[in-house]
């Protein structure tokens, strides 16, 4: 039996390739290239390249287990990879003499469950980063915090405990806490999934108007919908490949790939 | 019939008195020896490396599988054997308490950090926390929460099993009841009083425990 607590390593440890080392364009934030990974003798991930520029909306879709949450998270070294390299700002994550913690301190994230701490206040959650990992002075992180949450539209529930929230009021306080850290981009792992259908809205809401104000995002989704209407570039992946990536207007319209086809067939209901 | 004569303690009070205090001595101590043991057992055990975890694992199977009374023989009687040290026998009460309570209450705290719902923690990774940090901020005042009642347990148990340190003549509430008796063949009167003390301590920590249940649970 293992301790929970232990933290992915290195993504590369004990399979190096060091020679696929990719490079960032100058407009760039983060590029894969030929990404690989493997629970077991699975294989989730087959290969996977993908660019995200700064102050863009890229949208990752596709069938469920076709590896989406799976790339999502490498890109923060949540999950490490067995091939390939992951450049985050001119850092190699697969670099083993990586500091994986300062990449994730510039990522935001967001999860499907929102994973609030929960033994502690939506204000504790937001200034945890700051206080903990950035060493802001508290009463500055105090004060930042409340501004954020204000932006979130819940400066009214900052000594609420997650427990005392509704799910989309927890998923704004979840979005919060990733701002609090002036992250260079966020990743949403399918942020409304757990919510119910009343309480998406607000989750979106919020969403747009970090899009609007230029944040970079990656965002694992079902709401096709939505999908369409914020992203610059849709990326659909099946079977831990990209298949087809574009934008929105024109994957959804008129995509490619027989698989996106049969893909967007199933989930569009019209 | 047998006729009760509780006042014929009374002059004994001072000593039922002396007994407490070797008890809650013993006890404090035995425990802090627990909880120190008990740590790191749970650390040695949820290690990466077999040379912690199994030492870890035989030390703890060994002491649960030995009886507490032969334990604290066995220590105050073996260490000066195999050392030629003397240890007190007060010594050797809080070391053998402590062990013995120490090897249980480690499978506790595992379990407690082993249930920490790993989403917690990973939000903590994720927001670039060292292990340290997200061990001391998010996975021990989760694991607090879940060990806090059989943690309870466990010192209640403690609390009552000291009366066992009274066979290395240690002169703790259960021997200085022994004494009374011995002197005025009141068994019954005797026992009850000192029933009646052990009862008091352990009410005192369950309702503390209960108190602070209470106190880490608002808002949740």
């Amino acid at each position: 039996m293992r301790a929970r607590i232990e933290l992915p390593g290195p993504p590369t440890r004990g399979n190096r390739r060091l020679a696929e080392r990719i490079d960032l364009e100058p407009d760039e934030i983060l590029r894969a290239a030929n990404v690989h990974k493997r629970f077991g003798q699975t294989d989730v991930l087959r290969g996977i390249d993908c660019v995200v520029r700064k102050g863009e909306v890229v949208v990752l879709i596709g069938p469920s287990g076709a590896g989406k949450s799976t790339f999502l998270r490498c890109m923060n070294g949540l999950e490490h990879f067995h091939a390939g390299d992951i450049n985050f700002g001119g850092v190699h994550l697969s670099d083993p003499t990586t500091d994986i913690r300062r990449v994730r301190s510039d990522i935001g994230m967001v999860f499907q469950r929102f994973n609030l701490f929960t033994h502690r206040t939506a204000i504790e959650n937001v200034v945890e980063g700051p206080i903990y990992v950035r060493r802001t002075p508290r009463a500055e992180a105090m004060r930042k915090g409340m501004q954020i949450l204000e932006k979130v539209g819940l400066a009214h529930k900052a000594k609420s405990y997650p427990g005392q929230l509704s799910g989309g009021e927890q998923q704004r306080v979840g979005i919060a806490r990733a701002l609090a850290m002036d992250p260079k981009m966020i990743l949403f792992d399918e942020p409304t999934s757990s919510l119910d259908p009343e309480l998406v809205g607000e989750v979106l809401a919020v969403m747009r108007q970090l899009s609007r104000e230029g944040m970079t995002m990656v965002i694992v989704t079902h709401q096709m919908d939505f999908a369409r209407e914020i992203a610059d570039r849709v990326v659909f992946i099946d079977a831990g490949a990209v298949i087809e990536e574009g934008d929105p207007r024109t994957v959804f319209s008129s995509p490619k790939s027989g698989r996106t086809q049969a893909f967007l067939a199933r989930v569009l209901v019209h | 019939m047998y006729d009760l004569h509780f006042e014929a303690l009374v002059p004994y009070a001072p000593l039922l008195l002396r007994g407490l205090g070797v008890t809650l001595y013993v006890s404090v101590f035995a425990l802090l020896v627990g909880i120190l043991s008990g740590l790191l057992l749970a650390f040695a055990r949820l290690s990466r490396f077999p040379l912690l975890t199994v030492p870890a694992y035989l030390f703890i199977d060994f002491i649960r599988g030995v009886p507490l009374l032969v334990l604290l023989i066995f220590i105050y009687y073996g260490v000066s054997i195999f050392t030629g040290i003397n240890i007190p026998a007060i010594g050797a009460a809080v070391g053998g308490l402590g062990i013995f309570y120490g090897a249980y209450m480690s499978e506790i705290f595992r379990a407690g950090i082993l249930a920490v719902d790993k989403g917690q923690t990973e939000a903590a990774v994720a927001l670039g926390m060292t292990r340290m940090r997200v061990f001391q901020r998010v996975t021990l005042p989760h694991a607090f929460r879940t060990v806090l009642p059989p943690i309870t347990n466990s010192f209640i148990s403690l609390v009552k099993d000291s009366s066992l340190v009274s066979v290395l003549a240690i002169s703790d509430l259960t021997r200085e009841g022994q004494e009374i008796v011995v002197a005025t063949f009141r068994a019954f009167e005797a026992y009850t009083a000192i029933a009646l003390v052990y009862y008091a301590i352990t009410t005192i920590l369950s309702v503390f425990s209960t108190m602070l249940e209470r106190r880490i649970r608002r808002g949740q």
